[in-house]
């Protein structure tokens, strides 16, 4: 469990805080358990990434702690483990392969961490298998396409056997095939691993077991999408949007009440609701 | 005729063993005031073809036409081109340099020798046409502006040439959807009030949904497909060739159709889609 307790951060080297409107989070509280799937939504500037960046002690609190399975990220003998433990993908996959072929991509981490040779090579059969790119494991990184760049480098962090995979916008620079990859991947690897997915795509939180809402460094919101979404109003002053499907949802029902008690999310739920009607 | 490309091939690193040819016999004619959209796979030549508009690529073969004349490396008034269509590259807040959002957005006409109060007024108009308040931010440093103010304030900087074309790549990518409503909006009045004519490249065909009238899909560095939006987005086995799947809003229009809803085909907006629900609705309409 990755807890958040009481986290405020500002971006100065002052220990103290000097204006307000510079403080990124805000007295964050927020546990995310084991094995779930969460979702992280919000505007540009809400603080999604300065919150990622906390989850493994890049960055570490101005104020409070964030504990990731009892450790403290800002006590620097437990920052190791907790990097092991809790494994970031960032936005632009050209910024984060650093060797010459796949394979060697995916070894560097593990290297790092001291894993012998053949268990490395173990690990990186397992990393690209789960991924989908063993048959690329011989190729050069910057012939890859942005979503096969994505899958190795969460096959990079994969290897490092980590319990928590952080998302930060991994989906928003790629193409819809690639997005598509990632997020069938995530499916796939969900349940076994805790999975932190933060996005700006609304449509990529409908099947999460939780969503977070940030607005202006502190959490607004978090619950169940049925239940997040379902808050119309807020959500549009949060600066987001409601899933077009619950959104077609919302117009009809200003036209027949009864309709839908709850707004779906999924476009099956849609048109199962409108076949029981009719 | 305002843009026009007639067999136009184009290839990076040409002449070396690592020769990518990005563009294959492309031919094709924007109108004044249209609003395009073009799609495709990432390294399909997107980028590549939108750079041949303003001329910031000359093909290695065939011909580039901006208002029937002809575009050549020497001899055509390229600044006037790049004025007359202006590009919005990816990410364009990177490319913000100036200290206060009127230096950044005067930049341009500065360079074209505009001046004193009508400099003003068209920094002022370029910004308004993106939705920012002028007096409350001509003075302010773009760089502590949000994503999304960036953004619009790096769009005004385009805006202030008057162009009469504006070409965007992926103008909403990384904005939040707020952000992102405000631009394609903003896009949008801006052509209907001006006649500007719009080319976006986009991998979401939600947004072009909104915007777009006609849809180019690059595959390979050749056009795929060409044609208005609702015709190509009802195409959902053909489209997805080329790693497209239509807008959310006809994907569940697809799915009506399945269970027995007469829903036409081409729905583009919730709007669309809920009205023609409610129609089926009121006729009685699952089988």
């Amino acid at each position: 469990m990755i807890e958040f307790d009481g986290v405020s951060f500002w971006f100065s080297e002052d220990e103290t805080l000097i204006e307000k409107k510079d403080e990124v989070l805000h007295n964050v509280e927020l546990v995310i358990p084991k094995g779930e799937f969460v979702v992280l939504l919000g505007r540009n500037g809400s603080g999604k990434s300065t919150l990622a960046k906390h989850c493994n002690g890049l960055l570490l609190p101005k104020k409070g702690t964030v504990n990731v399975d009892g450790k403290k990220t800002n006590q620097s003998e437990f920052l190791w483990d907790i990097r092991q433990k809790v494994g970031l993908v960032f936005q632009n996959p050209d910024n984060q392969i650093i060797a010459t072929t796949v394979e060697e991509d995916v070894a560097f981490g593990p290297e790092n961490l001291g894993v012998p040779q053949d268990e490395i090579r173990k690990r990186i059969d397992q990393a690209l298998n789960i991924v989908g790119m063993n048959d690329f494991r011989k190729k050069e990184p910057h012939l890859l396409s942005g979503g096969q760049k994505q899958r190795v480098a969460i096959a990079g962090v994969l290897a490092m056997q980590p319990e928590y995979l952080v998302l930060d916008e991994a989906t928003s620079m790629l193409d819809p095939e690639g997005r598509n990859e990632i997020m069938s991947l995530i499916s796939q690897l969900r349940g076994s691993i805790t999975i932190f997915h933060i996005t700006h795509y609304i449509e990529e939180a409908v099947d999460a077991d939780r969503v977070i809402i940030m607005d202006q460094g502190q959490i607004v919101a978090q619950g169940r999408p049925t239940d997040i979404f379902n808050q119309r109003d807020q959500i549009y002053e949060w600066g987001l949007e409601l899933p077009l499907v619950s959104e077609t949802a919302w117009i009809l029902r200003s036209r027949f009440p009864e309709l839908f008690p709850s707004l779906p999310l999924q476009a099956e739920e849609l048109v199962a609701a409108l076949c029981s009607f009719v | 005729m305002f843009i026009r490309l007639e067999n136009v091939y184009y290839s990076y690193f040409q002449n070396t063993p690592f020769e990518v040819q990005a563009l294959k016999n492309v031919t094709l004619t924007i109108d004044r005031g249209e609003s395009v959209g073009i799609i495709g796979r990432t390294g399909c030549g997107k980028s590549t073809l939108i750079q041949h508009f303003n001329a910031l690529l000359f093909p290695a073969q065939g011909s580039v036409f901006i208002d029937d004349e002809k575009v050549q490396k020497k001899g055509s008034r390229l600044k006037g081109i790049r004025s007359k269509i202006g590009l919005v590259f990816q990410y364009p807040e990177h490319q913000i340099f100036e200290e206060t959002v009127f230096d950044e957005v005067a930049f341009g006409p500065r360079n074209n020798g505009v001046s004193g109060e009508s400099l003003e007024v068209t920094v002022k108009w370029a910004l308004e046409s993106v939705g920012l308040d002028y007096q409350e931010l001509n003075k302010k440093n773009p760089f502590e502006l949000s994503g999304g103010q960036m953004r619009r304030v790096a769009i005004a900087s385009i805006l202030s040439m008057r162009p009469e074309a504006l070409i965007l790549d992926e103008p909403t990518a990384g904005l939040d959807p707020e952000g992102k409503r405000l631009i394609l909006g903003k896009l949008k009045s801006l052509r209907e009030e001006n006649g500007t004519t719009l080319i976006l490249v986009s991998h979401s065909m939600d947004d072009l949904a909104m915007i777009a009238e006609r849809i180019i899909v690059m595959d390979k560095g050749t056009i795929g497909l060409d044609g208005p939006v609702r015709q190509i987005f009802s195409q959902g086995e053909v489209i997805e060739r080329y790693g497209i799947k239509p807008p959310t809003t006809a994907q569940i229009a697809e799915l009506l159709r399945k269970k027995g809803f007469d829903i036409g085909e081409g729905i583009l907006t919730a709007q669309e889609l809920s009205e023609q629900i409610e129609e089926k609705i009121l006729n009685g309409g699952c089988q």
